[in-house]
Protein backbone atom coordinates (compact mmCIF):
# COMPACT_ATOMS: atom_id res chain seq x y z
CA UNK A 1 0.00 0.00 0.00
CA UNK A 2 2.77 2.38 0.89
CA UNK A 3 4.49 1.44 -2.31
CA UNK A 4 1.33 2.06 -4.29
CA UNK A 5 0.85 5.39 -2.64
CA UNK A 6 4.42 6.26 -3.43
CA UNK A 7 3.98 5.22 -7.03
CA UNK A 8 0.90 7.40 -7.38
CA UNK A 9 2.77 10.31 -5.96
CA UNK A 10 5.65 9.68 -8.31
CA UNK A 11 3.32 9.62 -11.26
CA UNK A 12 1.42 12.70 -10.25
CA UNK A 13 4.47 14.74 -9.61
CA UNK A 14 5.71 14.82 -13.20
CA UNK A 15 2.13 15.46 -14.39
CA UNK A 16 1.73 18.39 -12.07
CA UNK A 17 5.17 19.50 -13.03
CA UNK A 18 4.27 19.40 -16.70
CA UNK A 19 1.06 21.28 -16.02
CA UNK A 20 2.71 23.80 -13.73
CA UNK A 21 5.79 24.32 -15.77
CA UNK A 22 5.78 27.22 -18.11
CA UNK A 23 8.51 27.42 -20.68
CA UNK A 24 11.19 29.93 -20.02
CA UNK A 25 11.77 32.92 -22.21
CA UNK A 26 14.51 32.15 -24.69
CA UNK A 27 17.47 34.01 -26.12
CA UNK A 28 17.87 36.83 -23.72
CA UNK A 29 19.59 39.62 -25.62
CA UNK A 30 20.36 43.20 -24.85
CA UNK A 31 19.85 45.89 -27.44
CA UNK A 32 22.04 48.74 -26.37
CA UNK A 33 23.09 52.13 -27.59
CA UNK A 34 25.25 54.29 -25.35
CA UNK A 35 23.31 54.23 -22.06
CA UNK A 36 20.05 52.91 -23.48
CA UNK A 37 19.55 49.25 -22.62
CA UNK A 38 16.61 47.17 -23.75
CA UNK A 39 16.37 43.54 -22.70
CA UNK A 40 14.56 41.36 -25.21
CA UNK A 41 13.71 37.69 -25.30
CA UNK A 42 11.90 35.20 -27.45
CA UNK A 43 8.65 33.59 -26.54
CA UNK A 44 6.88 30.87 -28.40
CA UNK A 45 3.22 31.88 -28.60
CA UNK A 46 1.99 28.55 -29.83
CA UNK A 47 2.69 26.70 -26.60
CA UNK A 48 0.31 28.74 -24.49
CA UNK A 49 -2.46 30.68 -26.14
CA UNK A 50 -3.42 32.51 -22.96
CA UNK A 51 -2.23 35.91 -22.01
CA UNK A 52 1.31 35.55 -20.80
CA UNK A 53 3.05 38.24 -18.82
CA UNK A 54 6.73 38.65 -18.09
CA UNK A 55 8.65 40.00 -15.15
CA UNK A 56 12.18 41.33 -15.37
CA UNK A 57 14.56 42.11 -12.51
CA UNK A 58 18.16 43.11 -12.04
CA UNK A 59 20.72 43.12 -9.27
CA UNK A 60 24.34 44.09 -8.81
CA UNK A 61 26.36 40.95 -9.11
CA UNK A 62 28.47 41.46 -6.01
CA UNK A 63 25.48 41.37 -3.70
CA UNK A 64 25.62 38.61 -1.22
CA UNK A 65 22.07 39.15 -0.09
CA UNK A 66 19.88 38.54 -3.09
CA UNK A 67 18.13 41.84 -3.29
CA UNK A 68 16.53 41.98 -6.73
CA UNK A 69 15.15 45.20 -8.13
CA UNK A 70 12.10 44.79 -10.29
CA UNK A 71 12.10 46.70 -13.55
CA UNK A 72 9.20 45.38 -15.61
CA UNK A 73 6.28 43.82 -13.78
CA UNK A 74 3.85 41.64 -15.69
CA UNK A 75 4.43 43.15 -19.07
CA UNK A 76 2.89 41.58 -22.16
CA UNK A 77 5.74 42.68 -24.38
CA UNK A 78 8.79 40.55 -24.88
CA UNK A 79 11.05 43.43 -24.06
CA UNK A 80 11.98 45.54 -21.05
CA UNK A 81 13.63 48.96 -21.05
CA UNK A 82 16.34 49.25 -18.41
CA UNK A 83 17.44 52.78 -19.31
CA UNK A 84 15.66 54.40 -16.41
CA UNK A 85 17.03 52.00 -13.83
CA UNK A 86 20.19 54.02 -13.38
CA UNK A 87 22.64 51.20 -13.93
CA UNK A 88 26.18 52.31 -13.28
CA UNK A 89 28.12 52.16 -16.51
CA UNK A 90 31.11 50.45 -14.90
CA UNK A 91 29.13 48.13 -12.71
CA UNK A 92 28.40 44.47 -13.22
CA UNK A 93 24.79 43.32 -13.05
CA UNK A 94 22.73 40.23 -13.34
CA UNK A 95 19.39 40.38 -15.15
CA UNK A 96 16.64 37.83 -14.96
CA UNK A 97 13.30 37.27 -16.67
CA UNK A 98 10.46 34.83 -16.16
CA UNK A 99 7.09 34.29 -17.72
CA UNK A 100 3.80 34.05 -15.82
CA UNK A 101 0.43 32.70 -16.92
CA UNK A 102 -2.56 31.75 -14.82
CA UNK A 103 -0.67 32.14 -11.60
CA UNK A 104 2.06 29.84 -12.76
CA UNK A 105 5.58 31.14 -13.16
CA UNK A 106 8.38 29.84 -15.25
CA UNK A 107 11.93 29.52 -14.06
CA UNK A 108 14.13 32.51 -14.12
CA UNK A 109 16.50 33.03 -17.00
CA UNK A 110 19.71 34.87 -16.06
CA UNK A 111 22.04 37.06 -17.95
CA UNK A 112 25.16 38.95 -16.89
CA UNK A 113 25.48 42.47 -18.06
CA UNK A 114 28.20 45.06 -17.70
CA UNK A 115 27.52 48.19 -19.77
CA UNK A 116 31.19 49.08 -19.98
CA UNK A 117 31.92 45.77 -21.68
CA UNK A 118 28.66 44.92 -23.41
CA UNK A 119 26.84 48.12 -24.30
CA UNK A 120 27.46 49.23 -27.86
CA UNK A 121 28.64 52.70 -28.70
CA UNK A 122 26.75 55.19 -30.83
CA UNK A 123 28.23 57.41 -33.53
CA UNK A 124 29.00 61.07 -32.88
CA UNK A 125 25.82 63.04 -32.34
CA UNK A 126 26.78 65.87 -34.71
CA UNK A 127 29.47 66.56 -37.28
CA UNK A 128 30.20 69.97 -38.68
CA UNK A 129 32.58 70.83 -41.47
CA UNK A 130 34.08 74.26 -41.89
CA UNK A 131 36.49 75.18 -44.66
CA UNK A 132 39.60 77.05 -43.62
CA UNK A 133 41.44 78.16 -46.73
CA UNK A 134 42.47 74.89 -48.32
CA UNK A 135 41.91 72.72 -45.21
CA UNK A 136 38.79 71.40 -43.54
CA UNK A 137 37.98 71.74 -39.85
CA UNK A 138 35.86 68.89 -38.52
CA UNK A 139 33.95 69.57 -35.31
CA UNK A 140 32.73 66.38 -33.65
CA UNK A 141 30.06 66.31 -30.96
CA UNK A 142 30.29 63.33 -28.58
CA UNK A 143 27.67 60.60 -28.59
CA UNK A 144 25.01 61.39 -26.03
CA UNK A 145 23.77 59.45 -23.02
CA UNK A 146 20.07 59.01 -22.31
CA UNK A 147 20.23 62.17 -20.16
CA UNK A 148 21.81 64.16 -23.03
CA UNK A 149 25.22 64.20 -21.39
CA UNK A 150 28.43 63.30 -23.17
CA UNK A 151 29.47 59.68 -23.34
CA UNK A 152 32.97 60.79 -22.43
CA UNK A 153 31.96 60.92 -18.79
CA UNK A 154 31.56 57.15 -18.86
CA UNK A 155 34.15 56.40 -21.50
CA UNK A 156 36.99 58.88 -20.98
CA UNK A 157 39.14 57.37 -23.70
CA UNK A 158 36.68 57.68 -26.52
CA UNK A 159 38.40 57.96 -29.90
CA UNK A 160 37.16 58.94 -33.31
CA UNK A 161 38.09 57.53 -36.66
CA UNK A 162 37.60 59.93 -39.54
CA UNK A 163 37.38 58.71 -43.11
CA UNK A 164 37.61 61.30 -45.85
CA UNK A 165 37.88 61.22 -49.60
CA UNK A 166 37.71 63.55 -52.54
CA UNK A 167 34.33 63.50 -54.24
CA UNK A 168 35.75 64.12 -57.66
CA UNK A 169 38.46 61.46 -57.51
CA UNK A 170 36.50 58.83 -55.59
CA UNK A 171 32.74 59.37 -55.80
CA UNK A 172 31.82 56.19 -53.93
CA UNK A 173 34.31 56.62 -51.14
CA UNK A 174 35.98 53.29 -51.74
CA UNK A 175 39.50 54.35 -50.90
CA UNK A 176 39.26 56.87 -48.13
CA UNK A 177 42.06 58.28 -46.05
CA UNK A 178 42.01 57.68 -42.31
CA UNK A 179 42.69 59.98 -39.38
CA UNK A 180 42.37 58.81 -35.77
CA UNK A 181 41.92 61.35 -33.03
CA UNK A 182 40.48 61.72 -29.57
CA UNK A 183 39.95 65.45 -29.99
CA UNK A 184 36.66 66.99 -30.87
CA UNK A 185 38.21 69.37 -33.37
CA UNK A 186 40.28 67.86 -36.13
CA UNK A 187 41.86 69.59 -39.10
CA UNK A 188 42.20 67.41 -42.16
CA UNK A 189 45.63 68.00 -43.66
CA UNK A 190 46.95 68.12 -47.19
CA UNK A 191 43.80 68.87 -49.05
CA UNK A 192 43.49 70.51 -52.42
CA UNK A 193 41.89 73.88 -52.77
CA UNK A 194 38.44 74.28 -54.32
CA UNK A 195 37.68 70.54 -54.10
CA UNK A 196 34.70 68.73 -52.65
CA UNK A 197 35.54 66.32 -49.84
CA UNK A 198 33.24 63.90 -48.01
CA UNK A 199 33.69 62.80 -44.40
CA UNK A 200 32.43 59.85 -42.32
CA UNK A 201 33.15 59.46 -38.61
CA UNK A 202 33.03 56.53 -36.22
CA UNK A 203 33.47 56.54 -32.45
CA UNK A 204 35.64 53.84 -30.89
CA UNK A 205 36.50 52.44 -27.49
CA UNK A 206 39.63 50.47 -28.13
CA UNK A 207 40.04 48.65 -24.81
CA UNK A 208 36.91 46.62 -25.32
CA UNK A 209 37.02 46.85 -29.11
CA UNK A 210 33.84 48.79 -29.28
CA UNK A 211 33.17 50.60 -32.55
CA UNK A 212 30.10 52.50 -33.53
CA UNK A 213 28.53 52.77 -36.93
CA UNK A 214 29.66 55.52 -39.26
CA UNK A 215 27.87 58.80 -39.57
CA UNK A 216 26.23 59.72 -42.86
CA UNK A 217 28.76 61.12 -45.32
CA UNK A 218 28.91 64.88 -45.23
CA UNK A 219 30.51 66.80 -48.05
CA UNK A 220 32.05 70.25 -48.16
CA UNK A 221 34.15 72.19 -50.58
CA UNK A 222 37.50 73.55 -49.51
CA UNK A 223 38.41 77.09 -50.31
CA UNK A 224 41.65 78.56 -51.36
CA UNK A 225 43.36 81.75 -52.31
CA UNK A 226 41.19 84.18 -54.18
CA UNK A 227 41.84 83.77 -57.90
CA UNK A 228 43.48 86.70 -59.67
CA UNK A 229 40.57 87.36 -61.99
CA UNK A 230 38.28 87.79 -59.00
CA UNK A 231 40.60 90.30 -57.39
CA UNK A 232 40.81 92.19 -60.68
CA UNK A 233 37.04 92.14 -61.10
CA UNK A 234 36.42 93.50 -57.61
CA UNK A 235 38.98 96.19 -58.25
CA UNK A 236 37.31 97.24 -61.48
CA UNK A 237 33.85 97.31 -59.96
CA UNK A 238 34.94 99.32 -56.98
CA UNK A 239 36.79 101.72 -59.21
CA UNK A 240 33.71 102.26 -61.39
CA UNK A 241 31.53 102.78 -58.37
CA UNK A 242 33.94 105.29 -56.97
CA UNK A 243 34.02 107.10 -60.27
CA UNK A 244 30.24 107.23 -60.55
CA UNK A 245 29.55 108.22 -57.01
CA UNK A 246 32.45 110.48 -56.21
CA UNK A 247 34.37 111.78 -59.21
CA UNK A 248 31.56 112.48 -61.61
CA UNK A 249 29.49 114.60 -59.24
CA UNK A 250 32.61 116.45 -58.09
CA UNK A 251 33.61 117.25 -61.64
CA UNK A 252 30.09 118.37 -62.53
CA UNK A 253 29.96 120.53 -59.47
CA UNK A 254 33.21 122.32 -60.24
CA UNK A 255 32.44 122.72 -63.91
CA UNK A 256 29.02 124.22 -63.48
CA UNK A 257 29.71 125.95 -60.21
CA UNK A 258 29.81 129.39 -61.80
CA UNK A 259 26.64 128.85 -63.76
CA UNK A 260 24.81 127.54 -60.76
CA UNK A 261 26.07 130.30 -58.57
CA UNK A 262 25.00 132.99 -60.98
CA UNK A 263 21.62 131.38 -61.47
CA UNK A 264 20.66 130.99 -57.91
CA UNK A 265 22.86 133.48 -56.12
CA UNK A 266 23.56 136.38 -58.56
CA UNK A 267 26.11 138.92 -57.39
CA UNK A 268 24.36 141.94 -58.92
CA UNK A 269 21.10 142.64 -57.24
CA UNK A 270 18.32 144.76 -58.60
CA UNK A 271 17.99 148.16 -56.91
CA UNK A 272 15.63 148.10 -54.09
CA UNK A 273 13.02 150.41 -55.59
CA UNK A 274 12.84 148.44 -58.79
CA UNK A 275 12.75 145.23 -56.94
CA UNK A 276 9.86 146.30 -54.84
CA UNK A 277 8.25 147.68 -57.91
CA UNK A 278 8.47 144.35 -59.62
CA UNK A 279 7.48 142.52 -56.61
CA UNK A 280 4.65 144.78 -55.61
CA UNK A 281 1.68 143.48 -57.47
CA UNK A 282 -1.18 144.91 -55.46
CA UNK A 283 -3.63 146.65 -57.67
CA UNK A 284 -4.28 149.53 -55.34
CA UNK A 285 -0.82 151.04 -55.37
CA UNK A 286 -0.12 154.17 -57.28
CA UNK A 287 3.26 153.12 -58.61
CA UNK A 288 3.66 153.69 -62.30
CA UNK A 289 3.66 150.51 -64.21
CA UNK A 290 5.35 149.39 -67.30
CA UNK A 291 2.62 147.14 -68.19
CA UNK A 292 -0.91 147.58 -66.99
CA UNK A 293 -3.58 145.06 -67.13
CA UNK A 294 -5.45 146.72 -69.89
CA UNK A 295 -2.43 147.70 -71.93
CA UNK A 296 -3.78 145.79 -74.82
CA UNK A 297 -6.79 148.15 -75.18
CA UNK A 298 -6.50 150.49 -78.07
CA UNK A 299 -5.75 154.05 -77.26
CA UNK A 300 -7.43 156.69 -79.42
CA UNK A 301 -5.94 160.07 -79.43
CA UNK A 302 -6.47 163.31 -81.40
CA UNK A 303 -4.34 164.00 -84.38
CA UNK A 304 -1.39 165.97 -83.37
CA UNK A 305 0.87 167.89 -85.77
CA UNK A 306 4.10 169.20 -84.61
CA UNK A 307 5.44 172.39 -86.15
CA UNK A 308 8.02 174.88 -85.29
CA UNK A 309 6.84 178.13 -83.83
CA UNK A 310 7.24 181.48 -85.84
CA UNK A 311 9.71 183.71 -84.06
CA UNK A 312 8.92 187.11 -82.83
CA UNK A 313 12.17 188.88 -82.44
CA UNK A 314 12.51 191.73 -79.96
CA UNK A 315 14.85 193.94 -81.92
CA UNK A 316 15.58 197.64 -81.34
CA UNK A 317 14.51 199.42 -84.41
CA UNK A 318 16.86 202.35 -85.11
CA UNK A 319 15.40 205.79 -85.99
CA UNK A 320 13.74 205.99 -89.32
CA UNK A 321 16.43 208.35 -90.74
CA UNK A 322 18.97 206.01 -90.98
CA UNK A 323 16.59 203.31 -91.53
CA UNK A 324 16.00 203.30 -95.24
CA UNK A 325 19.53 203.71 -96.38
CA UNK A 326 20.55 201.35 -93.89
CA UNK A 327 17.95 199.13 -95.24
CA UNK A 328 19.26 199.68 -98.73
CA UNK A 329 22.70 199.36 -97.55
CA UNK A 330 21.65 196.55 -95.70
CA UNK A 331 20.41 195.12 -98.90
CA UNK A 332 23.52 195.83 -100.77
CA UNK A 333 25.63 195.46 -97.88
CA UNK A 334 23.86 192.43 -97.30
CA UNK A 335 24.58 191.30 -100.69
CA UNK A 336 28.16 192.25 -100.41
CA UNK A 337 28.50 190.96 -97.04
CA UNK A 338 26.86 187.92 -98.12
CA UNK A 339 29.40 187.52 -100.77
CA UNK A 340 32.24 187.91 -98.45
CA UNK A 341 30.70 186.44 -95.50
CA UNK A 342 28.47 183.60 -95.42
CA UNK A 343 28.61 182.33 -98.84
CA UNK A 344 26.87 179.29 -97.75
CA UNK A 345 23.98 181.13 -96.41
CA UNK A 346 24.05 183.51 -99.40
CA UNK A 347 23.55 180.86 -101.88
CA UNK A 348 20.33 179.93 -100.49
CA UNK A 349 19.50 183.22 -99.02
CA UNK A 350 20.16 185.05 -102.17
CA UNK A 351 17.68 183.10 -103.99
CA UNK A 352 15.18 183.52 -101.39
CA UNK A 353 15.96 187.19 -100.99
CA UNK A 354 15.64 187.81 -104.68
CA UNK A 355 12.41 186.19 -104.88
CA UNK A 356 10.56 189.04 -103.72
CA UNK A 357 10.94 189.88 -100.20
CA UNK A 358 12.05 193.37 -99.46
CA UNK A 359 13.86 194.19 -96.37
CA UNK A 360 12.26 196.00 -93.67
CA UNK A 361 9.03 194.34 -93.89
CA UNK A 362 8.06 192.88 -90.57
CA UNK A 363 8.21 189.35 -90.28
CA UNK A 364 4.85 187.78 -90.04
CA UNK A 365 3.94 184.81 -88.19
CA UNK A 366 2.55 182.59 -90.76
CA UNK A 367 1.73 178.93 -90.37
CA UNK A 368 1.99 178.22 -94.02
CA UNK A 369 5.34 179.76 -94.61
CA UNK A 370 8.30 177.61 -95.04
CA UNK A 371 10.06 177.47 -91.77
CA UNK A 372 13.54 177.32 -93.14
CA UNK A 373 13.07 180.44 -95.24
CA UNK A 374 11.69 182.39 -92.37
CA UNK A 375 14.50 181.42 -90.10
CA UNK A 376 17.10 182.46 -92.60
CA UNK A 377 15.47 185.81 -93.13
CA UNK A 378 15.64 186.56 -89.51
CA UNK A 379 19.25 185.69 -89.43
CA UNK A 380 20.02 187.86 -92.41
CA UNK A 381 18.38 190.83 -90.90
CA UNK A 382 20.21 190.38 -87.70
CA UNK A 383 23.51 190.14 -89.45
CA UNK A 384 22.83 193.12 -91.67
CA UNK A 385 22.17 195.30 -88.70
CA UNK A 386 25.33 194.37 -87.13
CA UNK A 387 27.45 195.10 -90.05
CA UNK A 388 25.93 198.41 -90.92
CA UNK A 389 25.83 199.84 -87.53
CA UNK A 390 28.09 199.05 -84.83
CA UNK A 391 25.50 199.79 -82.42
CA UNK A 392 24.49 197.68 -79.70
CA UNK A 393 21.72 195.54 -80.65
CA UNK A 394 19.78 193.81 -78.17
CA UNK A 395 20.15 190.30 -78.63
CA UNK A 396 17.13 189.01 -80.22
CA UNK A 397 15.21 186.52 -78.42
CA UNK A 398 14.48 183.97 -80.95
CA UNK A 399 11.54 181.91 -80.36
CA UNK A 400 11.63 178.86 -82.29
CA UNK A 401 8.77 176.49 -81.96
CA UNK A 402 9.45 172.97 -82.31
CA UNK B 1 59.18 17.88 -19.75
CA UNK B 2 59.51 20.30 -16.85
CA UNK B 3 61.98 22.29 -18.88
CA UNK B 4 59.55 22.55 -21.72
CA UNK B 5 56.81 23.76 -19.41
CA UNK B 6 59.10 26.34 -17.90
CA UNK B 7 60.17 27.49 -21.37
CA UNK B 8 56.60 27.92 -22.47
CA UNK B 9 55.70 29.70 -19.25
CA UNK B 10 58.63 32.09 -19.56
CA UNK B 11 57.86 32.70 -23.20
CA UNK B 12 54.32 33.45 -22.26
CA UNK B 13 55.46 35.77 -19.48
CA UNK B 14 57.83 37.53 -21.83
CA UNK B 15 55.05 37.96 -24.32
CA UNK B 16 52.79 39.29 -21.63
CA UNK B 17 55.35 41.88 -20.65
CA UNK B 18 56.57 42.92 -24.09
CA UNK B 19 53.26 43.07 -25.87
CA UNK B 20 51.50 46.42 -25.73
CA UNK B 21 48.17 45.16 -26.89
CA UNK B 22 45.47 45.68 -24.30
CA UNK B 23 44.81 42.26 -22.85
CA UNK B 24 41.66 41.69 -20.85
CA UNK B 25 43.69 40.31 -17.98
CA UNK B 26 45.08 43.58 -16.83
CA UNK B 27 43.84 45.84 -14.16
CA UNK B 28 42.63 49.06 -15.60
CA UNK B 29 44.12 52.11 -13.95
CA UNK B 30 41.00 54.08 -14.70
CA UNK B 31 38.87 51.67 -12.69
CA UNK B 32 41.21 51.84 -9.67
CA UNK B 33 41.04 55.60 -9.82
CA UNK B 34 37.25 55.52 -9.93
CA UNK B 35 37.20 53.09 -7.02
CA UNK B 36 39.30 55.50 -5.00
CA UNK B 37 37.09 58.46 -5.96
CA UNK B 38 33.91 56.67 -4.98
CA UNK B 39 35.34 55.69 -1.61
CA UNK B 40 36.40 59.27 -1.04
CA UNK B 41 33.05 60.74 -2.05
CA UNK B 42 30.71 58.40 -0.21
CA UNK B 43 31.48 60.19 3.05
CA UNK B 44 32.90 63.54 4.07
CA UNK B 45 36.18 64.32 5.80
CA UNK B 46 37.31 62.21 8.71
CA UNK B 47 34.90 63.13 11.49
CA UNK B 48 36.41 64.94 14.46
CA UNK B 49 34.60 62.84 16.99
CA UNK B 50 36.45 59.77 15.78
CA UNK B 51 39.91 61.22 16.21
CA UNK B 52 40.61 59.53 19.50
CA UNK B 53 39.64 56.20 18.00
CA UNK B 54 42.20 56.55 15.29
CA UNK B 55 44.48 53.55 15.17
CA UNK B 56 47.77 53.45 13.40
CA UNK B 57 48.16 50.54 11.06
CA UNK B 58 51.40 49.83 9.29
CA UNK B 59 50.82 49.55 5.62
CA UNK B 60 52.98 46.94 3.95
CA UNK B 61 54.58 49.14 1.35
CA UNK B 62 56.93 46.35 0.44
CA UNK B 63 54.00 44.31 -0.67
CA UNK B 64 53.42 46.36 -3.72
CA UNK B 65 56.76 48.05 -4.26
CA UNK B 66 59.51 47.02 -6.62
CA UNK B 67 57.16 46.23 -9.42
CA UNK B 68 58.39 46.84 -12.95
CA UNK B 69 56.30 47.81 -15.94
CA UNK B 70 53.30 45.58 -16.36
CA UNK B 71 54.93 43.22 -13.92
CA UNK B 72 52.62 40.50 -12.83
CA UNK B 73 53.71 40.61 -9.21
CA UNK B 74 52.78 44.22 -8.78
CA UNK B 75 49.46 43.65 -10.46
CA UNK B 76 48.69 40.59 -8.37
CA UNK B 77 49.38 42.58 -5.25
CA UNK B 78 46.83 45.08 -6.35
CA UNK B 79 44.48 42.28 -7.20
CA UNK B 80 44.89 40.84 -3.76
CA UNK B 81 44.26 44.23 -2.22
CA UNK B 82 41.03 44.54 -4.13
CA UNK B 83 39.99 41.07 -3.09
CA UNK B 84 40.56 41.90 0.51
CA UNK B 85 38.60 45.12 0.21
CA UNK B 86 35.75 43.19 -1.31
CA UNK B 87 35.80 40.77 1.60
CA UNK B 88 35.90 43.59 4.10
CA UNK B 89 32.97 45.40 2.56
CA UNK B 90 31.00 42.26 2.29
CA UNK B 91 29.95 42.72 5.89
CA UNK B 92 26.37 43.31 6.68
CA UNK B 93 26.16 46.43 8.70
CA UNK B 94 27.86 49.12 6.70
CA UNK B 95 27.29 52.66 7.94
CA UNK B 96 24.07 54.21 6.77
CA UNK B 97 25.55 57.70 6.98
CA UNK B 98 27.48 57.00 3.81
CA UNK B 99 25.98 57.67 0.39
CA UNK B 100 24.36 54.31 -0.28
CA UNK B 101 24.35 54.66 -4.05
CA UNK B 102 28.06 55.47 -4.13
CA UNK B 103 28.77 52.69 -1.69
CA UNK B 104 26.94 50.23 -3.87
CA UNK B 105 28.77 51.43 -6.97
CA UNK B 106 32.06 51.15 -5.12
CA UNK B 107 31.42 47.57 -4.16
CA UNK B 108 30.19 46.82 -7.64
CA UNK B 109 33.29 48.11 -9.37
CA UNK B 110 35.63 46.39 -6.94
CA UNK B 111 33.85 43.14 -7.61
CA UNK B 112 33.95 43.70 -11.33
CA UNK B 113 37.69 44.27 -11.30
CA UNK B 114 38.21 41.07 -9.41
CA UNK B 115 36.03 39.20 -11.88
CA UNK B 116 37.85 40.62 -14.84
CA UNK B 117 41.34 40.08 -13.49
CA UNK B 118 40.86 36.53 -12.24
CA UNK B 119 42.94 35.36 -15.14
CA UNK B 120 45.87 37.15 -13.58
CA UNK B 121 46.30 34.44 -11.02
CA UNK B 122 47.19 31.94 -13.73
CA UNK B 123 50.59 33.30 -14.60
CA UNK B 124 52.06 34.18 -11.26
CA UNK B 125 55.52 34.04 -9.85
CA UNK B 126 54.76 31.99 -6.83
CA UNK B 127 57.58 32.92 -4.48
CA UNK B 128 57.22 36.62 -4.98
CA UNK B 129 53.49 36.36 -4.82
CA UNK B 130 53.51 34.53 -1.53
CA UNK B 131 55.76 37.11 0.00
CA UNK B 132 53.57 39.97 -1.06
CA UNK B 133 50.34 38.18 -0.23
CA UNK B 134 51.57 37.53 3.28
CA UNK B 135 52.15 41.19 3.98
CA UNK B 136 48.75 42.14 2.68
CA UNK B 137 47.07 39.41 4.63
CA UNK B 138 48.56 40.68 7.88
CA UNK B 139 47.51 44.22 7.09
CA UNK B 140 43.93 43.43 6.30
CA UNK B 141 43.78 41.11 9.26
CA UNK B 142 44.65 44.05 11.45
CA UNK B 143 41.93 46.14 9.93
CA UNK B 144 39.33 43.44 10.44
CA UNK B 145 40.44 43.02 14.04
CA UNK B 146 40.08 46.76 14.67
CA UNK B 147 36.60 46.67 13.22
CA UNK B 148 35.58 43.80 15.32
CA UNK B 149 37.12 45.30 18.39
CA UNK B 150 35.21 48.53 17.97
CA UNK B 151 32.08 46.56 17.30
CA UNK B 152 31.61 47.75 13.72
CA UNK B 153 30.86 51.27 14.93
CA UNK B 154 30.63 54.20 12.62
CA UNK B 155 33.97 55.55 13.82
CA UNK B 156 35.59 52.18 13.21
CA UNK B 157 34.32 52.18 9.67
CA UNK B 158 35.57 55.69 9.17
CA UNK B 159 39.01 54.61 10.29
CA UNK B 160 38.86 51.72 7.87
CA UNK B 161 37.77 54.02 5.08
CA UNK B 162 40.65 56.36 5.82
CA UNK B 163 43.12 53.52 5.69
CA UNK B 164 41.78 52.15 2.43
CA UNK B 165 41.86 55.56 0.85
CA UNK B 166 45.51 55.79 1.76
CA UNK B 167 46.14 52.34 0.32
CA UNK B 168 44.46 53.10 -2.98
CA UNK B 169 46.27 56.41 -3.20
CA UNK B 170 49.55 54.64 -2.67
CA UNK B 171 48.78 52.17 -5.41
CA UNK B 172 47.86 54.92 -7.83
CA UNK B 173 51.00 56.87 -7.11
CA UNK B 174 53.65 54.17 -6.82
CA UNK B 175 52.22 51.27 -8.70
CA UNK B 176 50.70 52.89 -11.71
CA UNK B 177 53.13 51.00 -13.90
CA UNK B 178 51.41 47.77 -12.98
CA UNK B 179 48.12 49.16 -14.14
CA UNK B 180 46.95 49.54 -17.67
CA UNK B 181 46.27 53.08 -18.66
CA UNK B 182 44.68 53.78 -22.02
CA UNK B 183 46.90 55.92 -24.25
CA UNK B 184 45.41 59.15 -25.51
CA UNK B 185 46.32 59.92 -29.10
Amino acid sequence: MNVGFALVLLWSLPITNVLAELPQPQNLTLLTLNTQYVLTWDWDQTTTGNAVTFTAEYMAKMKKKKNWSRVCERTTHTRCDLTGSDLHYLGMYVLRVRASADGVNSHWVYKDFCPDIDASLGPPSRVELAPVKNLLDVTISDPLTSTQGSMKEHVPFLDYRILYWSRSDDPQGLKPKVVDSSNNLVTLPELEAWTWYCVMIQSRYDYYNKTSSYTEPQCRQTEGDTPYWQIFLYFLVSMMLCFLLVLLPSYAFFRFYRVLKNTFYPSIQLPAHIQEYLCDSSPGSDMPRLLTADSEAELCCDKLTICPEVLLLDIHVPPPLTAPPSELEQDSGRHIRQDSGDSGIYSTEGGSAQQGRSGGEPIRRDQEVDSWQTLEQVKMEAMGRESADERDLDEGVVDVCV
Amino acid sequence: MALQTITWMSAFLCLAQVSSMPMPCHLQGQLVRITHNLLRDMGGHFPLECLQENVFMAFPATASSGASQLSSSGATAIYETLKNIDTLFGADDLPTKWDQQKLENFQNIVYRQIEESKCMMVSVDTSDYLFRAEGLKTYFGNIAAVLKEKNFSYCAWEVVRKELLYTLQFILEHNSDSLLWANRT
